[in-house]
């Protein structure tokens, strides 16, 4: 079965064919690439915490006074101002706080008393796991629904799943959110309302499932995932979806794709086989934006769901000018951004061989 | 080749989420078919108590306790020498027994005996001593430190200028002596404050820092975990000196959003909640979940303040008291708040032994306003500039002072209102920069001191609590002269006397007391919301003495 699809792809997907004859040297161009593009983050590094650390400065509002809540008396103020720094010229912290940096000590939370690199660990790992469901469910539902509407366009489903992307775009999250708690988590009661795990005991509820460890693990964890895995989908599903749609109509038009039929392949097949890998360049981009965007934390869906990830972490770090978090936060931020933009370059590779890095 | 790639991708990705999964519980996977029939919702709920809080904890450190979120957690660990009631009066707690000598100076407490920390370790005098030099130790670097300055060569020490602190001794391994600078009546009260928690020495020095997020203390329930912004949870303390808990798990939830803790409620997985403002309506309509409700007006004020060291206020308390004529508080009571709130008509609240029950306040009295502004020289509002009303980001905040702009523009006084957040917020006020502004206070300990000399004397004129910088040279000696009296019906005639000034004098514009309204699951027994909390922290109801009904 695969010989016939190939021999019937060789004469249609010729851009793709080049990838087989990858020139000698190759290997170490692409690593110097890697190599080069990771370099240039430690600039773009520098400049973002050095922004954002002279708008801390500026803005108004003293860490101190909020830390001391009720009870302010200026001599312990003040104190507690030299111990954290506070006192000093604002070019002596940003130094400080590079030094630091420089040896991988992010340090401390104001608020908290506990190290950044520390406080914050979780939280990414939180957002990243919720990011993972979130996109899954975006470019599998995203993509089905693009290469649907892209097939039979101008047809019903065309219009039904292009009206519902338009929906996903415009529903304010929060809303959506709600929303999906009051009719699967109160009036359904199959999903919990929020929170990213089974706050109760294990052993417990293994009890109660009766030692079925797939029972148990969706009580426990998975169940979790539902809801604001999908609210947090919405959005990129529907700019996938609309993507998807208008990328694989364009490659459609092109004559290879009518050879393909011509040649009397199933309509199917020359959809998902032939239009869809040349259609890919865009929506990889957008996959990849979309993902970095979320990694950085999504402040309604965690707020909605009291999941604790790095976007309420960071809401709250501002909210309290807790600097060493709020510093610590967009420098992995920025990092996210750099490393998943160079993978997105990357991908582009594996997809389409005739981009060559160097 | 390129299938391979994405089916080793597709893999690496499964074994990644298989490698995150939890493991199940091994230890008694093999006896399910026994323990299985026997557990029901009911054992499950009288293991545990899942308790919201609507934000993450900070420290549960009591040297660095500053927020009622933290605190709420704390209070369940630590014992203090001495503590509140749930009516608010002070009763022994890590002490047995205590002496106050006839001049009010000196402070005697006999500890009890056989009470040991969570690690095993015996508490006694000299732990007492320790936590509360700690406090004032410049490495500890306390924002609570001036609690302490009532206690003799306290200050010296933060200094550097004593080697300890002169006014705290230890008579035996079961007694403290602690001796006042001056005499000051409602020092047992400060005592009561979680900041006074009994910490071990042994494990503080080991990791200071780290002390906060491993607390041990002595109290009803012991650490177990802290997963920063998402909960807290803690174990029944089995070997407690009082009453044991019930509850074998008590688990703080960190839920920011007050939607998500009540649809959390409703969905039966928290013991209690608080009730967001804007479903207020729909709880009161809904018998079942009204028939949940309990708390009372508690206190804490929602009040506006005026800055009365600035014109036009300043020397002018016409103007102020025509203002506080000029708003329907009974209006923002009823349609924002549907009646969870009560009309302040006193400074000080009602919950402790004094109270000025008879007073009338302001009501609401728009004819008298309109006279009063005149007479302070502004008839109708005329060369009355526009007044900027400084408040918080809370919605239900805004909708009050919306409702306050209104009444206040019929008698023809422009307010514009600006919203910051509570950082610029506290700038902004504290520095004296804004005329008109929130002004919110949860009281401390039940005693009209935290009221009267916290938020009006001179000596805390601004940053300390005197927010509108207001002063009166007699109201100042009245307030005093209370802090030393130890006869309480004098010192009660002297708050009366106090209070009628500042009432008269009109630093503020009154608005109402919030109630410590809080649903609470049907089954929860022995709850006691006291006027001291605030919900959903309810950082005053005794947790360990909660049992379930059914």
């Amino acid at each position: 079965m695969s010989e016939t699809a190939n021999s019937g792809q060789e004469p249609a997907a010729a851009p793709v064919d080049a990838g087989k004859r990858r020139r000698a040297g190759e290997g170490s161009a692409f690593w110097a690439y890697v190599l080069k593009r990771l370099g240039a983050a430690l600039p773009v590094l520098i400049g973002v915490t050095f922004i954002c650390f002279a708008i801390l400065s500026a803005a108004p509002g003293d860490p101190v006074r909020i830390l001391m809540g009720q009870h302010y008396d200026e001599e312990i103020a003040s104190e507690l101002r030299v111990s954290l720094g506070l006192d000093r010229p604002f070019l002596v912290q940003y130094g400080m706080f590079l030094g630091r940096v420089s040896h991988g000590d992010l340090g401390r939370s104001y608020v908290k008393n506990l190290p950044v690199a520390e406080y914050l660990a979780p939280k990414f790992g939180n957002t990243m796991q919720l990011t993972l469901v979130a996109m899954f469910i975006a470019i599998v539902f995203g993509v089905s629904a693009g290469i649907i509407s892209a097939a039979w366009n101008r047809s019903f489903w065309d219009y039904a799943l292009m009206l519902l992307a338009v929906a996903g775009i415009s529903l304010p999250v929060f809303w959506l959110g709600m929303l999906l708690q009051l009719l699967f988590a109160n009036h359904l009661g199959w999903l919990p309302v929020s929170d990213m795990s089974y706050s109760g005991n294990p052993e417990v509820l293994w009890n109660d499932v009766g030692g079925s460890y797939i029972a148990w693990l969706w009580h426990m964890s998975i169940k979790y995932y539902v809801l604001p895995g999908f609210t947090l989908a919405t959005v990129p599903m529907a700019i996938i979806a609309r993507l998807t749609r208008s990328s694989m109509l364009e490659v459609m038009k092109l004559d290879y794709i009518r050879q393909a039929r011509a040649k009397g392949l199933a309509y199917p097949r020359v959809v998902v086989t032939h239009a869809l890998r040349n259609a890919l360049i865009p929506i990889i981009t957008v996959v990849g934006n979309n993902f970095a965007v979320l990694l950085t934390g999504a402040v309604l869906t965690e707020t909605v769901f009291a999941w604790p990830g790095m976007g309420r972490a960071m809401v709250e770090a501002i909210n309290q000018l807790d600097y060493p978090v709020v510093l610590g936060g967009v420098m992995i931020m920025a990092v996210v951004f750099v490393v998943v933009n160079l993978i997105v370059d990357l991908t582009y590779g594996l997809v389409d061989p005739r981009v060559r890095y160097g | 080749m390129r299938r391979f790639n994405l089916s080793t991708l597709i893999s690496v990705i499964a074994l990644l989420a298989m490698a995150g999964c939890p493991k199940p519980p091994t230890g008694n996977t093999g006896n399910t078919g026994n323990t299985n029939t026997g557990s029901t919702d009911g054992e499950k709920r009288a293991r545990n108590y899942n308790f919201p809080l609507p934000a993450d904890v900070k420290s549960l450190d009591p040297a660095h306790i500053t927020d009622t979120v933290s605190d709420s957690v704390a209070q369940r660990l630590f014992n203090r020498l001495v503590k509140f009631d749930t009516d608010g009066s002070v009763e022994p707690d890590l002490a047995e027994s205590y002496e106050i000598s006839d001049d009010g100076l000196v402070y005697t407490f006999h500890l009890r005996s056989g009470v040991k920390f969570h690690n095993g370790e015996d508490l006694n005098a000299d732990d007492v001593i320790y936590s509360y030099t700690r406090l004032v130790d410049p490495g500890t670097n306390s924002e609570r430190a001036n609690l302490m300055f009532y206690v003799t060569g306290a200050a010296d020490y933060l200094n550097g200028k004593a080697e300890s602190v002169a006014g705290l001794q230890e008579l035996d391994e079961r007694t403290v002596q602690i001796n006042l600078s001056a005499p000051y009546a409602p020092f047992l009260n400060v005592l009561c404050m979680t900041t006074f928690g009994v910490v071990p020495g042994s494990e503080v020095t080991r990791d200071e820092k780290g002390f906060g997020a491993n607390p041990v203390g002595t109290g009803p329930f012991v650490f177990e975990s802290w997963t920063p912004d998402e909960r807290v949870v803690l174990k029944a303390n089995r070997t407690y000196f009082g009453q044991v808990p019930e509850i074998e798990t008590l688990t703080f939830r960190i839920i920011n959003d007050e939607n998500t803790r009540f649809e959390n409620f409703r969905n039966g997985t928290l013991e209690h909640c608080d009730i967001p403002p804007s479903k207020i309506k729909t709880v009161t309509d809904d018998p079942k979940l009204s028939g949940l409700i309990s708390g009372e007006p508690a206190m804490d004020m929602y009040a506006y303040g005026f800055n009365c060291d600035a014109a036009p206020f300043k020397g002018n308390a016409a103007l102020r008291q025509a203002l506080n004529y000029a708003v329907d508080k009974q209006n923002i009571i009823d349609n924002i708040w549907s009646g969870l709130v009560t009309a302040q008509n006193t400074i000080v609240p009602a919950g402790m032994f004094y109270h000025y029950d008879g007073s009338t306040g302001y009501p609401y009295d728009p004819k008298k306003a309109e006279e009063l502004l005149a007479q302070a020289g502004y008839p109708k509002g005329e060369g009355l500039p526009p007044l900027t009303l400084n408040i918080d980001l809370q919605p239900t905040n805004k909708l009050v002072a919306e409702a306050v702009q209104e009444d206040l523009s019929r008698i023809g006084v422009t307010v514009n209102i600006e919203t910051t957040d509570w950082g610029p917020f506290l700038d902004k006020v504290y520095a004296g920069n804004s005329l008109f502004f929130q002004n919110t206070w949860l009281g401390d300990y039940p005693d009209p001191d935290n009221w009267l000399y916290q938020l009006l004397h001179s000596e805390n004129f601004g940053d300390a609590g005197n927010i509108a910088r207001w002063s009166n040279p007699q109201f100042d000696r009245l307030v005093k002269e209370a802090q030393v009296e130890p006869d309480q019906l004098k010192r009660s005639d002297l708050y009366r006397q106090a209070e009628e000034i500042a009432l008269s004098e009109a630093p503020w514009l009154l608005l109402f007391w919030k109630n410590s309204s809080t649903l609470v699951q049907p089954y929860v027994q022995g709850l006691t919301i006291t006027k001291m909390d605030r919900t959903p922290q309810l950082n005053n109801a005794p947790i360990e003495e909660v049992t379930y009904s059914d």
